[in-house]
C-alpha cells in the first residue's frame, strides 16, 4: 500500500465524477447523434467517440503530471490466462442469471422497452457500435482512472469492494423507475456482475481484460433478451443450456482459479479517517451525484474538483521552480 | 468404446438434456393463461373507475382535449363510450365498470339522434363520418343509414386526390367503419364488396412502398383487415382475399416491432387486437400480448406511450388494451 498525499484524495473523486459526466454525455450524445444518427451517416460515429477520447485525454494528461506508466492506468499486454480468467468469470455468473430469468420472466419484456431488444437490425447496431463504446468510457473512468488508484493506495481487497458498490451505485437512476421485484432483480445481478469485473481487474490489472468481459457479458444478455422478448425459445433454451454446460463441467476450474489468494494488506492498516473517505467513495457519494445531484451541481463540483488540482500543481511548480533558482 | 468418445457422448448428452430442461422450464416462465389475463383485465376496471368523471366519461387530458388544439372533447367521450360498449359485448366479466357502460349507452343513444343532423364532410370535404356509421350500426339508425348509402361514391366518400400516399391510411381508417355499415344495412351490397377490395388495395400498395411510415402501414391493414373480417361474420364469402389478408397481417406483425411503434402501447394493443382476431401465428401475438401484460401500471392502467411521464391517452390505452387482452384470451385460450 502506497503512501497516500492530500491531493490523490481530491483526484479519486474527481476521475469518478468525470466518469458521471462523461458517461452522461455519452446518453446525450445517443440521445442526439446516436443509433438512429449512426444509421445515418458518419458524423454520427465521430461524435459517439467524444467521451472515451475525453477520458483516454485525462489518463495521457495523469501520466504526464504524474511520470507514470501506462500499465499504472491498466493497459497491459493481454494474456491467454487473463481469457482464462475472464470465461470462468462469465461462466459462474450463469446460476445468477439463469435464475433471474426463471422467476421474474417479465423483466426482459420491462427492459426491452428501454433497449433495442425487438428489432434484430437496431440490436445488431447497438451490439457492434453504442455497446462497446459506452463498456470502453465505463471501464477507462472505473477502472484506469478510478479502481487503479483505490487498489494503489488502499489494496486490492478494499478496491474490489469500494468500486462494486460505486458501480452499482452510479447505475440506480434506472433502478428507480422499475418495481421492486425487479429493483432487486438488478440489484443482485449488478452487483454479481460488478463484483466479477472489479475482480477480474484486480486479478489481471488489464483494463483490456475487463473491457472484455463486461462487453461478452452485455453481448451474451443482450442475445439472450432479445431471443427472449421475440419469443425464440429453442435457441434461447440452446444459449442457456450451453452457458449450463460449460458451467458444470468447468466448476472446479472456476473454484480453484478464483479462490487463489491475493495479496492486500487488511483494513486493520487504514486510517478511520480513510475509512470514513473510502464509505463516502463507495456510497455516500455515487448516492448524492447520481440521484441528489443536477446537472448544474455536478459541474460546479467538477470545475471547483480541477481547479482545485490545477492549483495544487500550479503552486507545486512554483515551489519547484523557486527552489531551483536558489539553487 | 474409449475413454475420449465416452466423454464426448456423455457432454452431448448432458447438453440434450439441459437444452430440454431449459426449454421447459423458459416455456412454462412465459405462460399467459386465462387467469393472468381476468386479473389484467380486472385491475385495469378498477383503474377505470378510479379516472371515472360524469362529464368527459374519464378525466384524461386527452379527452378534454387539454394538449391538442382543433379538438372537441364531446368526439373523443363518443370514442372512449364506443369502447365501453365493446367492452360490454366482448369481455365476460365487466361488473366493475357496468355503470359507465350504462351511463356510455345512454350518451352514445343520445348522440346518436344529434349525428343525424350533422355533417359527414369536414371543411376541407374530408369525409368524417366513421362515428354516424359506427353509432347507425349500434343504434339501427335510419337517417343515418340513408345519408350514408345516398352519399357513396364508386371511390368511396371521400375523393382520393385529397389524400397523399403516407395520410392515405386516414381515409382508409375512417371510411371502413362506414363499408362495414354498407355491408351490413346498405341498399347496394354490391358497392360494399367494391370499396372493401378498394380498401384491401390499396393497403396493399401501401405496405409495399418503403417510403410510407410503419404507422401508416399498420393502421391501413388493420381497418381492412377489420372490414373483411366483418364481411365473414355477414356471410360473405372472403376465401378468395385469403392470400392478400395474409400480407397485410405480416404487415402488421412488421409495424409490431418497428422500432417508432414498440413503445406505443395503443398502437400494440390495436395491432394484438386485430391479429388475434385473425388467429395469427402465436408466436407474435404472445410476444405483444407479454408486452402489454408487463407494462401494465400500478394503478391497473397503461400509459400511451412508455416513455410519457403524463397521464395522457392513458385511459383510452387501458380501454383498447382490455379489448386487446380479452381478444387475445378468446382466440388462443379460450
Amino acid at each position: 500500500m502506497r503512501k497516500i498525499k492530500k491531493i490523490d484524495f481530491v483526484k479519486i473523486v474527481f476521475f469518478n465524477l468525470l466518469l458521471i459526466i462523461v458517461a452522461n454525455l455519452s446518453v446525450l450524445f445517443s440521445n442526439f447523434f446516436g443509433i438512429s444518427n449512426i444509421l445515418s451517416g458518419y458524423s454520427g460515429y465521430v461524435v459517439s467517440l467524444v467521451p472515451p477520447v475525453i477520458l483516454l485525454g485525462f489518463i495521457f494528461l495523469d501520466k504526464f503530471i504524474e511520470k507514470g506508466r501506462m500499465s499504472d492506468y491498466g493497459f497491459r499486454s493481454f494474456n491467454l490466462h487473463h481469457l482464462d480468467l475472464i470465461l470462468y468469470a462469465l461462466l459462474i455468473l450463469f446460476p445468477i442469471s439463469f435464475a433471474s430469468r426463471v422467476l421474474l420472466p417479465g423483466f426482459d419484456f420491462w427492459y426491452s422497452d428501454f433497449m433495442p431488444f425487438s428489432n434484430l437490425s437496431i440490436l445488431v447496431i447497438f451490439l457492434i457500435f453504442a455497446m462497446p463504446l459506452a463498456v470502453i468510457t465505463e471501464e477507462l473512468g472505473e477502472r484506469a482512472l478510478f479502481q487503479s488508484r483505490i487498489s494503489k493506495f488502499f489494496g486490492s481487497n478494499t478496491a474490489v469492494y469500494v468500486v462494486t458498490l460505486n458501480f452499482v451505485i452510479l447505475h440506480t437512476p434506472l433502478l428507480l423507475t422499475a418495481k421492486p421485484e425487479y429493483q432487486l432483480l438488478m440489484l443482485v445481478n449488478w452487483l454479481a456482475y460488478a463484483f466479477m469485473i472489479s475482480l477480474i481487474f484486480e486479478y489481471t490489472k488489464s483494463v483490456y481484460s475487463t473491457i472484455l468481459f463486461h462487453f461478452l457479458a452485455n453481448l451474451i444478455n443482450s442475445i439472450q433478451m432479445f431471443l427472449h422478448v421475440n419469443l425464440m425459445l429453442i435457441p434461447e433454451a440452446v444459449l442457456w443450456s450451453v452457458w449450463a454446460t460449460l458451467f458444470i463441467i468447468t466448476l472446479r476450474s472456476i473454484v480453484r482459479e478464483l479462490s487463489r489468494k491475493r495479496r492486500s494488506p487488511s483494513l486493520h492498516e487504514i486510517s478511520w479517517m480513510q475509512k470514513f473517505y473510502l464509505l463516502f467513495l463507495s456510497i455516500l457519494y455515487p448516492i448524492s451525484i447520481e440521484l441528489g445531484g443536477d446537472d448544474a451541481a455536478r459541474y460546479t463540483l467538477f470545475i471547483i474538483l480541477l481547479a482545485s488540482i490545477m492549483l495544487y500543481y500550479i503552486k507545486d511548480l512554483l515551489v519547484s521552480f523557486t527552489k531551483g533558482q536558489r539553487t | 468404446m474409449t475413454l475420449a468418445y465416452r466423454r464426448v457422448l456423455d457432454l452431448v448428452l448432458l447438453f440434450i438434456f439441459l437444452t430440454f430442461i431449459s426449454y421447459v422450464v423458459l416455456d412454462r416462465s412465459d405462460q399467459i393463461n386465462s387467469d393472468r389475463i381476468d386479473s389484467s383485465i380486472k385491475h385495469a376496471q378498477l383503474y377505470l373507475k378510479s379516472v371515472y368523471s360524469e362529464e368527459y366519461l374519464y378525466d384524461d387530458p386527452y379527452i378534454r382535449c387539454l394538449s391538442v388544439e382543433q379538438c372537441d372533447p364531446r368526439f373523443k367521450k363518443i370514442d372512449a363510450a364506443i369502447d365501453l360498449i365493446w367492452i360490454r359485448d366482448q369481455v365476460t366479466e365487466h361488473s366493475l365498470i357496468d355503470y359507465q357502460i350504462k351511463n356510455a349507452d345512454e350518451f352514445l343513444k343520445n348522440q346518436t339522434i344529434l349525428l343525424e343532423n350533422e355533417p359527414v364532410f369536414d371543411q376541407r370535404g374530408v369525409f368524417i363520418g366513421d362515428q354516424h356509421c359506427i353509432l347507425a350500426s349500434m343504434y339501427n339508425d335510419t337517417k343515418i343509414t340513408k345519408e350514408i348509402d345516398a352519399l357513396v361514391q364508386p371511390y368511396g366518400w371521400a375523393n382520393r386526390s385529397l389524400f397523399n400516399d403516407e395520410n392515405m391510411y386516414r381515409k382508409i381508417a375512417y371510411e371502413s367503419w362506414c363499408v362495414m355499415f354498407l355491408a351490413e344495412k346498405g341498399s347496394n351490397k354490391s358497392t360494399a364488396i367494391m370499396l372493401s377490395e378498394f380498401m384491401l388495395n390499396e393497403s396493399l400498395t401501401m405496405t409495399q412502398n418503403p417510403k410510407i411510415s410503419s404507422m401508416a402501414k399498420g393502421y391501413a391493414a388493420l381497418h381492412s383487415l377489420l372490414i373483411f373480417k366483418r364481411l365473414g361474420e355477414l356471410g360473405y364469402n372472403i376465401s378468395y382475399y385469403e392470400p392478400r389478408l395474409k400480407l397485410l397481417q405480416d404487415s402488421i406483425s412488421a409495424a409490431a416491432d418497428d422500432k417508432s411503434l414498440v413503445g406505443d402501447t395503443n398502437a400494440q394493443s390495436i395491432f394484438l387486437m386485430t391479429l388475434s382476431n385473425y388467429k395469427y401465428p402465436q408466436t407474435t401475438t404472445k410476444k405483444i400480448a407479454l408486452r402489454l401484460l408487463e407494462r401494465q401500471n400500478d394503478d391497473g392502467g397503461w400509459q400511451s406511450a412508455i416513455d410519457k411521464k403524463d397521464n395522457t391517452g392513458e385511459s383510452f390505452t387501458t380501454l383498447h388494451a382490455i379489448l386487446a387482452l380479452n381478444q387475445y384470451k378468446l382466440a388462443y385460450i379460450g
